[in-house]
């Protein structure tokens, strides 16, 4: 954990963090997020990794790397928020978990967020992912996760019952630590006032390209 | 026992029992937009692992303290003060 947190609540977040069973499902949203989906049978369990499919691996890869430098950066002194895990933070919502229509504004327009949810409710009556841009309502039962760029698609989820609970776990990289990244380990502002004519230039197209590379990095390599 | 049976079962049915609930939403240009994500693994330990972090979770929150979230934010009681002040004297800032 890298953020500071009170003396009391600390041990109580690291504890989570570090138990094996919620690294695993940060591990299930890494992992299916970029190599393979198995294919599982109900009725006969495990049947194969024949379906093997992959969703997002440009945007896994670049979040994999930017998590290694920035470990690797002498006196940041960070920890990795989960083993073998791309994402640089997530967010723990208890209890009655549900959200409003928003965007992420925090995230860059084309990373995926991973969001899991557990708990015990019904899931054909709550707890339903809606994507507003997308025009689809998703059932979102529980231990299961979904990868949404968070930016672009307006999301809510629909209330639960009264007796029932919901919590989530959100895993997600912030954009700016990509723009800290992009502009040679500096913010924007430090980045403007230190740059050159040239270098200013470049960075002004670089902004006005972004939607070109970040679409890049959700399109599908499959033919 | 019924009882017990009936509780199980109801637990149990808390789950999907489908096949892979792996989908993919994306347009037609190639571009991925949602992944709703399934079951990995054998499913009894992945129930049994669900399990483990709903406790885990529920614990947690009994734990966890925040004083700010347990009394009225100072922001707002301040906000809230001031446009009375402002209304007080006749202001139409609102």
């Amino acid at each position: 954990m890298n953020f500071a947190a009170s003396k009391r609540n600390t041990p109580i977040l690291q504890a989570l963090m570090d138990a094996p069973e919620v690294n695993h499902i940060a591990r299930f949203i890494d992992r299916q997020s970029n190599i393979l989906i198995l294919l599982v049978d109900f009725t006969h369990g495990l049947v194969g990794i024949d379906g093997v499919e992959v969703y997002f691996p440009k945007i896994h890869c670049l979040l994999t790397n930017l998590m290694e430098i920035l470990l690797s950066m002498e006196g940041l002194h960070l920890k990795r928020p989960f083993k073998r895990c791309c994402y640089a933070a997530s967010q723990l919502n208890f209890s009655r978990a549900s959200t409003d229509p928003h965007l992420d504004f925090m995230n860059a327009f084309f990373l995926c967020c991973g969001i899991w949810n557990g708990g015990r409710f019904n899931y054909k009556a709550g707890g339903q992912l809606i994507m507003w841009n997308l025009g689809i309502v998703v059932e979102f039962p529980p231990s299961a996760g979904i990868l949404v760029p968070s930016a672009s698609v307006t999301h809510a989820n629909i209330p639960i019952g009264p007796e029932e609970q919901r919590h989530s776990i959100t895993f997600f990289t912030a954009a700016g630590i990509l723009r800290w990244y992009f502009n040679g380990f500096m913010n924007d502002n430090e980045f403007l006032t230190r740059a050159s004519g040239l270098q200013k230039k470049d960075w002004a197209q670089y902004q006005t390209d972004l939607w070109k590379f970040g679409l890049d990095m959700l399109r599908s390599d499959e033919p | 026992m019924a009882g017990v049976f009936f509780f199980f079962f109801q637990s149990y049915n808390q789950y999907p029992t489908s096949h892979s609930l792996s989908h993919v939403f994306r347009s037609e240009d190639g571009l991925h937009w949602a992944a709703l994500l399934g079951y990995v693994g054998e499913r009894n330990e992945w129930l049994a692992n669900m399990q483990v972090i709903d406790q885990l979770l529920l614990k947690a929150q009994q734990e966890l303290h925040f004083p700010k979230l347990d009394h009225p934010p100072v922001a707002v009681f301040m906000t809230r003060f001031l446009l009375g002040v402002a209304m007080a004297k006749g202001s139409s800032i609102l």
